[in-house]
């Protein structure tokens, strides 16, 4: 079977690359290249790669240690985060009353348990301003200021409370991130 | 039987020629020529098959010149500045670096892509027959010979659009 062989070189070139090599073979040849390379080669202390070193994770394993870190980081950043009970320090909370001995921890615990931690201005000014809302009946009565033009959405108290957790929750993370961030 | 260092130095002019082909000059020609060496050396143990050491150590020898000009344009990308200001000295009194013209041929094989670029050095340089060529880098003649007429088409029409840029 005959192959077109196509354009063939141009002349000059072909004679650009004759001039080249004559000079370079004529001096390789005068040079000892043989010697030279047993001298690197016996210089070399390189071990031949072993066979387990040949061995190379398949293309799979990687699309699929790839998929699976994507799937973690989507869960993490896609599923909301539970606060418990009580706020960030409800756990704390869980110890004390446990803790047995400690009158004051336990007493401090029952008493702290119910009640919203107070709301530093900085962040807390937010979930001020969602208990008034959520107090908003109490300014309903007679003889008392109430916007009438602006529709404020009621909020139950689970939610308040819900918001409040967050809100601490929030704060608390944040100047354990950050030791510049005081309250207030 | 099994092949030794010897026997794949028997070779060596042709793997040299390779690695002029591919290379910017005669001293980087040989130290690619040495790395080709070492590189079969330390791979002999690996070499199934005895008859096909030739055509083994030129695939070696290609793809230790194309890592090399991997390397080389990745070190001259780093220090474009230097690169340019400084192109690399003749390093013996007739090189053919002082030819501005044969320059000019090296400028325009290295910036044929790899597949054109390899095929014209085993063919031009180290004077492969086509089956030779085809054996090496494992393509059908027919390829190789398309792929070596695109190259010297490539490589004339570069040639001459840098002597249309020089005037």
């Amino acid at each position: 079977m005959t192959y077109p062989e196509g354009k063939p070189l141009p002349e000059d070139i072909a004679r650009l690359i004759a001039k080249e090599e004559t000079a370079a073979m004529s001096r390789f040849r005068a040079r000892d290249f043989s010697a030279r390379v047993k001298r690197a080669v016996a210089a070399d202390r390189t071990p031949a790669p072993s066979r387990a070193g040949d061995r190379r994770v398949p293309g799979w394993a990687w699309t699929a240690a790839a998929l699976f870190v994507a799937a973690g980081i989507l869960a993490y950043v896609a599923v909301p985060k539970r606060v418990p009970i009580g706020g960030a320090d409800g756990s704390a909370r869980a110890v004390a009353i446990r803790l047995p001995g400690l009158d004051g921890l336990e007493a401090w615990a029952r008493d702290t348990a119910l009640e919203p931690a107070p709301a530093s201005p900085a962040v807390g000014g937010f979930a001020a301003a969602f208990a008034g809302m959520g107090a908003g009946t109490a300014a309903e009565e007679p003889g008392t200021f109430a916007p009438t033009d602006r529709k404020i959405p009621r909020l139950g108290l689970e939610k308040l409370m819900e918001i409040l957790i967050r809100d601490r929750a929030v704060e608390k993370a944040l100047s354990l991130m950050s030791p510049k961030f005081k309250e207030g | 039987m099994a092949v030794n260092l010897e026997d794949l130095l028997a070779h060596r002019e042709s793997v040299f020629r390779i690695c002029l082909g591919f290379s910017r000059n005669y001293a980087e020609a040989e130290d690619l020529a040495q790395d080709v060496y070492l590189r079969a050396h330390r791979g002999l143990s690996g070499l199934k098959n005895p008859a096909t050491a030739r055509d083994w150590l030129f695939r070696i020898a290609r793809n230790a010149c194309l890592d090399q000009a991997k390397t080389s344009r990745l070190r001259r990308a780093m220090l474009f500045r230097f690169a340019t200001a400084a192109p690399a000295p003749p390093d013996y009194e007739d090189a053919p670096e002082r030819d501005p013209r044969l320059c000019g041929l090296k400028a325009a094989v290295r910036s044929l892509s790899p597949r054109l670029r390899e095929v014209f050095v085993l063919r031009e340089y180290a004077h492969l027959s086509y089956e030779d060529i085809g054996r090496t880098l494992k393509l059908r003649p027919g390829t190789v010979m398309s792929r070596l007429s695109r190259a010297r088409t490539a490589l004339a029409r570069t040639l001459q659009e840098s002597r249309h840029d020089v005037s």
